[in-house]
């Protein structure tokens, strides 16, 4: 073996090993595609992937969707079936309803809560009575049984995010969770790991960059606060949400 | 080589001038140390023993990992035991090597030529055994890469502050630099080895691993370099490395623990157990392999004197501590020196006060100096030694801190000893198979102490050069 | 967060427990493989007044002693998670001893009853309600139908409330006599005496108003008599440093009391009484040292002293023969010394004790069931079989009832006997009502739905006078009417008892958010019981005196079966899981016995063996041993644990019927074997190191140490590194550069303000006894395991279970513990006997001092542990690899390491077996295996308060919150805040000339505080 083959080989096995460590480690930012990982893409991740190509980025300058799995073992675009499938989109882009509507305690609360079987009925003992999925809904509340929603969106563990202190902030719900409205079947939006939420943390949040996430477009008020560049700057010491 | 222009009684052994009369030409060199390379039932035997600590030490550490830390013998606030003090302990036999094979080299001490092959493979494998126990003693195990400082998504990096962290850096340093050297010096030797291979597939790996050497005057030229270099790398480990894990404990405020002397004596200290632990391995290699007329008795006579010295600094550390814990007035410190000499901890401390302090000064005697029974007795009193010396470091100063309702003992279980031992069998399992791959002395170095050719007729050959012994130094030259 | 007090009906309690995902899953926080799919449950009819995640507090009435003390309850999602004092009870004040907390734990005892049982060829088989109520309606007509109705016994556990004269009620109308209210607790001869001298069962003691206490014999701090509020009281009359009272104790053993007091008059088992007549003058000096065996100087001193003080408080406890005369005794000393109004009141009574039955007419009941008179056997709550002297022979004489019924919530040596098990709702589940002062009612309400498939005694009793769907009985029309129109006079449920006392469902309504409100209880006769002569101690059937004591946790018995009162050290013994028997060094040393060498002890009645315990304050011709422990069969936790002291005591009663715990004679000799003791002391002297400090009144005034180094509060160090300085993670200046741009969130500054606090604690010597409730708190809080039990420890001593094993290796988790140092030069093993002086006794509860410059912050290698810029000391969980080394680095070794999955369901040493788990609070994380824990200043309740001062838009206001510990203290010697903001009470606390650092010269800067213990040598003129 020559000395030039010697050294070629040392620095080859050298760069090939910076370079895994880093791609490794190195947390991507880039859109995601809405396609779960499947074959054949159905109307819904259509619908999704429509939905996030509308997405404006979000506050930190991207969706904070990252291929890096976080502890759910999937990663962005995770979207699965759930057993009423209710259309986000009738709800609040046709009948304009908000999200707190059904979602009542996140800005009570440290857990958003999820509607009772109750609540639907409000509506639907009335309205849209004969469509399949209410019929669901209206038996589950007759057999006195909750729905057992399959859960899309959980920060890892170990964490404490009490919803109701980032609606205090002024963040909107789209900033994490996407233009849910405009999502068929719901599926996790962004990455949910700690790089991404302390980024927001740090480079702070700012109420158009919010408004944007969310999809409409922002006040005057919030404007000028991007004008002056006022970001809202949240507490990222350790013990925020770790204890 | 300079040739020897007066010859005094006594040799002044430390000089480069070191004889090895029974030894002839180079092809007896060649011959008697590939020797050392067939194998044998003894060492298969030996090789198996090895294993089979081995294998207890890691069944016993998976069954910690199922179980939890709680399964060793821990007795909060003694936090840490046996892991922490068998990591110092290989750390500590490691740092012989690096002193026998590169700085004894710079000084141009020649007894070092025999046995510092040995010693540096001894300090390779020692490392490699030093480097697991951090990471058994985690309660963790499996998060033990959040020492390193790698970019990750959670944007953290390790504490630059913590002494584990200086640790994980000063080790790995060690352990490469450590391994190039070992590495670098075997190439000819590997060569050798080439030479006289039959077996093709073995040709070739022997081929690659000596880089094809060709043993041309420029290759010598650089080899030579190179070594010189790699030495003077390897020379400021020596003292740092052990320095850097001294801080592990002389960092924290621990009474016994937060000492300004660490460093120092941590060094002489290791430098003590490594060269007690070469005895324990070059005797009886001597012995088996019929070494005695390379490794001669000035070697270890010179070698002994350094264990002296060392035992000696060590010594002086010892009374250092003492003293200062007297000294200094802290209540709390004088406190902890009498529990540690007189109180609870008594025969640890006195284990360690023996073996370290009291039998080696026998080393005075010339005679036992050049005893290799005795010499390798008195290594294993000092591996015993040195490894209580650092158990009388990490345990009593933890069991009898400042806060007395906390004030506890400590008894290590089954699985303490059972990891300990499986050390000893990860060692040994790789120093078997190195002397088996590998000449355990180095044969380029020792043809250059060899008379060369012309010189032949002059060279004494003794009848029975095999079990060569002087009785008394010089008395054959 | 919002602490709206909720009112119990109309929240649709079964819908909470529907509700498993949304919240509930932030408990389940072990490991982190979730890799399967997780649902989100829904309400399907969401209740009124509950939020998700958002807890709702009840108030209710305690339980767990006679005392009836004011809690309230945090709920959420359908769970109790906490029990607290309540701020408005006249009796507890808010605070609340450890006993009360552990109620959670008899709530979701892991052993409970699920059902109704019926014993079926001597296996008890679970049964439906409808089967169970028609055995009960059965049985009880076979008792009726045998004639022998009127000796049919029903013990109910002592309780103040409605049930007594319901009870009465409904047994007449079975024509059964009324029922005894038992209570093994209750201190009798004082009880009695009280009656007689001052006409009420418990008058208020006040301790403040009395510039001496002297407790004959009466541990009022631990166990004897209302613990908290006489802690309460007591703890603030310390707390008045000038003026304070002087506290002597006088008895056998030294217990807490003893170890609070100023002196310790160690005189001889049942002779306190002679001390009593020599105040009264009615015995000389001579004579009464004669009789006590202590120094006769010492008693003249003493009635110097009592002559000279006034006005004092002197207090009877004692048990045994002479219990009664000592009592009368001392409360007409009380009288004659013009004590009573000044520091005595009788007009503020206490309810505890009205209507509790005295042990003694057992004695009728064990004497007419072996005559096998008695038909049918009730036991509500009560454990007679276990709770009384072996002597009395009550199981063997029970098993001779035909039909014993059991309303027990928990299984134990009673129910082991009863055929039929009709498990009652656990107290946190039921209605009721109390009257623990006088004039006043105490609620208490159902906190959350019933755990388990369980009953209120009071409907069950009911249900079976309702004419039940035909079970084999037919009746005749005729008297079918008569019965309808019988029962029809018996409210529909209890709830309806309650509320008609009070006047209606509206008042109750009304009444439940504070759980109080005016109004009295019937009064009730209390049966006349054949007192047993007390033979025992004249005969000299042995050389020692034998003292038994209950102490607060495991009380006769009834706490053995929950882990934390287990856990928790006694605050004397500082042992745990195991019963021991302590002697005075020289009495082991006549017997030739170490240290957890076993020894036999040996009376009339019955014998124990069990480990010796050197305890220097016992007398030496005395041996203690703690009752409570040692069941045969009460569960997990309490089964094969340690030793049954009951099992020494005779059948004897003083002259007010009580049990006589104290003086029994008693043969003690060396036996084989060898244990450990389990404890958690290490050493129990300070080794000079000023840990636990302490000075005198005198001292404090003449500054004699008011050095201004020594004392943080003073001006020279007034603005103390790390403790006031608005930057508190600077103590270790990594961001000293003012102008640095690296401080971030360090800088005060920066938008999140968290730098502009620094919170910190101060802990009062002068007031804290070392009784350990804060604890308990901690344990409920934070969701520390107990590693104790005997399943979690056998990893360690592979040969021999044991519980306590991991206790033994110092492995307990308590992130709060309890230091108790006595001021000795020697180990105990040396010390001598010296009637003359007894050692000074200190505790101090040491807890992280959260460091401004901590020493295991910069040796953790990962940032698991560093200082967050309000001054806490953080360790995050989920990024601790376990190096230990902060432990290590540790002066006051507080940090407490995970050794085991003591948080993983499937693991033995698994610390929360279902339903205990149901109380781990959703807002603290349980630890995984292999990281290291430790107090966390509550950073959940900070945390929480700071949302609610976001969503009101408000800052934090000054004492809005403390901490679990602080909560609790029913000695009000913690005290929590914001050592940075001028308007917290603790900034005012820091400042006190008692403030200390422990260890200051280590630099720590810590931000616990502690104010030294005062003592309280005897005034001039009195030489003691």
């Amino acid at each position: 073996m020559t000395g030039r083959r010697k050294w070629l080989v040392i620095t080859g096995v050298l760069a090939i090993g910076v370079a895994s460590t880093l791609l490794s480690a190195y947390a991507g930012n880039y859109q995601v595609a809405a396609v779960a990982a499947g074959t054949t893409e159905t109307a819904t991740q259509k619908a999704n992937r429509e939905a996030v190509g509308k997405a404006k980025p979000g506050p930190w300058g991207y969706s904070g969707a990252s291929g890096y799995t976080n502890y759910l073992g999937e990663g962005t675009g995770r979207s699965p079936a759930q057993p009423v499938k209710f259309p986000h989109p009738v709800h609040v882009n046709t009948l304009q309803m908000n999200c707190v509507f059904c979602h009542s305690s996140a800005f009570k609360s440290p857990d958003p809560g999820l509607p009772a079987v109750a609540s639907c009925m409000g509506c639907h003992t009335i309205t849209a009575i004969d469509r399949p999925e209410v019929k669901k809904v209206a038996e589950a509340f007759n057999k006195k049984l909750p729905i057992a929603w399959v859960r899309v969106h959980k920060v890892p563990e170990y964490v404490r995010f009490p919803h109701v202190r980032h609606i205090y902030a002024g963040v909107t719900c789209q900033t994490c969770h996407g233009q849910v409205q405009n999502m068929e079947q719901v599926f996790q939006y962004a990455s949910l790991n700690m790089g991404w939420c302390v980024s927001c943390h740090v480079n702070g949040y700012s109420r158009a960059e919010g408004m944007r996430a969310a999809g409409y477009e922002p006040d005057s008020a919030a404007l000028t606060d991007e004008r002056q560049g006022v970001r809202k700057v949240a507490s990222y010491d350790c013990a925020n949400c770790h204890y | 080589m300079a040739t020897i222009a007066y010859e005094p009684k006594r040799p002044n052994i430390a000089s480069a001038n070191v004889q090895l009369p029974a030894v002839r030409d180079y092809e007896q060199v060649d011959d008697e140390i590939v020797a050392t390379l067939r194998p044998s039932k003894a060492w298969f035997l030996m090789l198996m023993t090895a294993i089979a600590c081995l294998g207890l030490g890691v069944s016993a550490f998976l069954y910690q990992l199922h179980q939890g830390l709680g399964v060793a013998g821990y007795n909060p606030p003694v936090m840490w035991g046996v892991y922490i003090v068998t990591f110092v302990f290989w750390i500590g036999i490691g740092h012989a090597g690096t002193l026998i094979s590169a700085i004894l080299f710079l000084f141009r001490a020649g007894f070092r030529t025999t046995i510092y092959r040995c010693a540096e493979a001894m300090t390779v494998f020692a490392v490699m055994t030093a480097g697991l126990f951090p990471i058994i003693h985690l309660g963790r195990p499996w998060k033990f890469f959040w020492l390193l400082p790698y970019p990750n998504w959670r944007l953290l990096w390790p504490q630059f502050k913590s002494p584990l962290v200086w640790d994980v850096f000063a080790i790995s340093t060690y352990l490469t630099i450590s391994t190039t050297f070992l590495f670098v010096g075997l190439i000819p030797d590997i060569a050798v080895l080439r030479d006289r291979e039959t077996n093709p597939t073995r040709k070739r790996i022997l081929s690659f691993l000596s880089f094809g050497w060709r043993n041309t005057e420029r290759e010598w030229r650089h080899f030579a370099r190179a070594y010189l270099f790699l030495a003077a790398v390897s020379t400021p480990l020596v003292l740092s490395v052990h320095s850097v894990v001294s801080f592990d404990f002389a960092m924290a405020i621990t009474p016994g623990w937060h000492t300004t002397i660490f460093p120092p004596y941590f060094v002489a200290g290791a430098i003590f157990s490594g060269i007690g632990m070469v005895f324990t391995i070059i005797i009886p290699i001597r012995k088996w392999f019929r070494l005695q007329h390379y490794v001669t008795l000035n070697h270890l006579d010179a070698a002994a004197k350094l264990c002296l010295t060392t035992s000696l600094i060590v010594g002086c550390a010892y009374m250092v501590e003492f003293f200062i814990a007297w000294y200094g007035g802290v209540q709390v410190e004088q406190d902890f020196f009498w529990n540690r000499v007189f109180g609870q901890w008594w025969w640890a401390a006195w284990i360690m006060l023996t073996c370290n302090m009291i039998l080696p000064l026998s080393l005075f005697s010339q005679k036992l100096r050049r005893n290799p029974t005795w010499l390798w007795i008195l290594s294993i009193f000092i591996n015993i030694g040195m490894w209580f010396e650092r158990f009388v470091i990490v345990v009593p100063s933890l069991s009898h801190e400042f806060e007395p309702w906390q004030w506890t003992t400590y008894a290590p279980t089954w699985v303490d000893y059972s990891i300990l031992l499986g050390s000893f069998g990860w060692f040994f399992m790789w120093f078997l198979l190195f002397v088996r791959q590998l000449p355990i002395i180095a044969i380029a170095e020792v043809k250059e102490i060899v008379a060369p050719r012309l010189k032949r007729a002059h060279a004494h050959t003794p009848d029975n050069a095999d079990d060569y012994e002087p009785e008394t130094p010089g008395a054959h030259n | 967060m919002t602490k709206p007090v909720e009112t119990a009906n109309g929240v649709k309690r079964r819908d909470f427990l529907k509700v498993l995902g949304v919240t509930g899953a932030a408990t389940a926080m072990v490991g982190c493989s979730t890799d399967q799919v997780e649902k989100l449950i829904p309400y399907v009819t969401s209740p009124d007044h509950t939020v998700p995640g958002v807890s709702n507090y009840y108030a209710t009435t305690c339980r767990e002693c006679a005392a009836g003390c004011g809690i309230i309850v945090e709920t959420r999602d359908g769970r109790a998670l906490k029990a607290e004092g309540n701020p408005d009870h006249p009796v507890n004040r808010g605070a609340i001893c450890a006993r009360g907390q552990a109620a959670l734990q008899g709530l979701y005892n892991p052993d409970r009853f699920r059902g109704p049982m019926l014993r079926q060829n001597g296996q008890l088989v679970p049964i439906s309600w409808e089967e169970a109520i028609d055995a009960l309606h059965k049985g009880v007509d076979t008792a009726m139908k045998s004639g022998k109705a009127r000796h049919a016994v029903f013990i109910n556990q002592h309780e103040q409330g409605l049930l007594h004269s319901f009870l009465d009620e409904w047994l007449a109308y079975r024509d059964m006599p009324p029922h005894i209210s038992y209570d093994a607790e209750a201190p009798f001869a004082t009880i009695v005496a009280n009656r007689a001298v001052y006409g009420v069962s418990w008058p208020r003691l006040d301790f403040g108003a009395a510039k001496l206490i002297v407790s004959f014999a009466a541990d009022f701090l631990d166990g004897w008599g209302l613990p908290v509020p006489q802690q309460l009281d007591f703890a603030e009359a310390r707390g008045k440093i000038e003026g304070a009272p002087r506290l002597i104790y006088i008895g056998p053993r030294r217990p807490l009391t003893g170890l609070n007091a100023d002196q310790w008059i160690a005189a001889k088992p049942g002779t306190a009484g002679a001390i009593a007549r020599m105040l009264a003058g009615k015995m000389t000096a001579a004579a009464a040292a004669a009789a006590t065996d202590v120094p006769v100087a010492t008693l003249a001193a003493l009635k110097k002293e009592v002559a000279a003080a006034k006005p004092s408080l002197l207090i009877a406890g004692g048990s045994g023969p002479k219990a009664l005369d000592l009592a009368t005794e001392v409360n007409t000393l009380n009288k004659s010394l013009g004590n009573v109004g000044v520091t005595v009141k009788p007009a503020e009574a206490y309810g505890a004790w009205e209507g509790v039955v005295p042990p003694a007419v057992l004695n009728d009941v064990v004497a007419a069931m072996e005559a096998s008179d008695v038909p049918a056997l009730f036991v509500r709550g009560a454990n007679p079989v276990y709770s009384t002297p072996v002597g009395l022979g009550f199981a063997a004489a029970a098993a001779k009832v035909p039909f014993k019924v059991s309303f027990s919530t928990v299984p134990d040596e009673t129910t082991a006997l009863c055929d039929l098990i009709l498990p009652d709702h656990h107290a946190l589940e039921s209605w009721g009502i109390a009257e623990p002062v006088k004039g006043t009612l105490g609620l208490q309400q159902p906190t959350m739905d019933p755990v388990f498939n369980t009953r209120a005694t009071a409907d069950v009793l009911l249900a079976s006078l309702r004419p039940l769907p035909c079970f084999s009985c037919p009746v005749d029309p005729a008297e079918d009417k008569q019965h309808a129109a019988d029962i029809a006079k018996f409210p529909p449920d209890y709830r309806g008892v309650v509320a008609s006392h009070i006047g209606g469902n509206s008042k109750l309504q009304h009444a439940l958010p504070k759980g109080l409100l005016a109004g009295s209880l019937p009064g009730r006769v209390v049966p006349v019981a054949k007192i047993m002569k007390p033979a025992i101690v004249g005969e000299a059937t042995g050389d020692y005196y034998l003292a038994t004591y209950a102490n607060l946790l495991m009380g006769d018995g009834r706490g053995a079966n929950k882990p934390w009162l287990q856990e928790l050290p006694d605050p004397v013994t500082k042992i745990c899981w195991q019963t021991v028997v302590e002697m005075h060094p020289e009495t082991a040393k006549k017997l030739g016995v170490e240290r957890g060498d076993h020894v036999t002890v040996k009376t009339v009645a019955g014998s124990i063996t069990a480990p010796a315990f050197l305890y220097i304050g016992v007398r030496p011709d005395t041996v203690a041993v703690m009752v409570g422990r040692g069941q045969t069969a009460s569960g997990r936790y309490a089964t094969g644990t340690g030793h049954n002291a009951w099992s020494l005591l005779p059948a004897s009663n003083d002259a007010a019927g009580g049990y006589q715990l104290v003086g029994v004679r008693c043969t003690v000799a060396k036996a084989a074997g060898h244990s450990m003791i389990v404890t958690t002391e290490g050493s129990g002297r300070q080794h000079g190191r000023g840990i636990a400090r302490a000075s005198t009144l005198e001292e404090l005034l003449t500054g004699e140490e008011h050095k201004p180094h020594a004392f943080p509060g003073q001006a020279s160090t007034a603005f103390l590194p790390g403790l006031r300085a608005p930057v508190a993670g600077d103590a270790q200046g990594e961001f000293s550069d003012p102008t640095s741009a690296q401080k971030g969130e360090y800088d005060p500054k920066h938008p999140s303000g968290r730098a502009k606090r620094r919170w910190a604690m101060t802990i009062d010597l002068a007031k804290c006894t070392g009784c350990s409730a804060c604890v308990t708190a901690c344990y409920a809080e934070n969701n520390i395991p107990t590693v104790g039990a005997e399943w979690q420890g056998p990893i360690l001593y592979p040969d021999r279970k044991f519980p306590g094993a991991n206790i033994t290796r110092s492995r307990e988790m308590a992130w709060l513990r309890l230091e108790r140092y006595y001021e000795i030069d020697r180990e105990y093993k040396d010390m001598a006997w010296n009637p003359e002086h007894h050692p000074e006794v200190r505790v101090i509860p040491m807890l992280c001092q959260h460091c401004g410059n901590a020493p295991c912050e910069p040796v953790c290698p990962v940032y698991a542990t560093y200082h967050a810029p309000d001054g806490l000391n953080v360790q995050v969980y989920n990024r601790c690899v376990g190096t230990r080394y902060c432990s290590n680095n540790c002066p006051y070794k507080v940090r407490y390491f995970n050794w085991f999955g003591y948080g993983e369901p499937d693991r033995a040493q698994y610390a929360f077996p279902e339903p205990l788990n149901w109380q781990l609070n959703p807002d603290v994380t349980v630890r995984a295996k292999g990281i290291m824990e430790k107090c966390s200043f509550c950073v959940q309740r900070i945390r929480d308060a700071e949302t609610l001062a976001k969503v009101q838009n408000r800052e934090i206001e000054a004492d809005e919150f403390t901490t679990a510990c602080a909560q609790a203290c029913p000695s009000r010697a913690i005290v929590f805040g914001d050592a940075a903001d001028e308007h917290w009470s603790v900034t005012k606390l820091i400042e006190d000339r008692r403030a200390y650092h422990v260890f200051e010269e280590l630099n720590t800067f810590t931000a616990v505080v502690y104010l030294k213990k005062i003592n309280h040598p005897a005034p001039a003129g009195v030489t003691a």
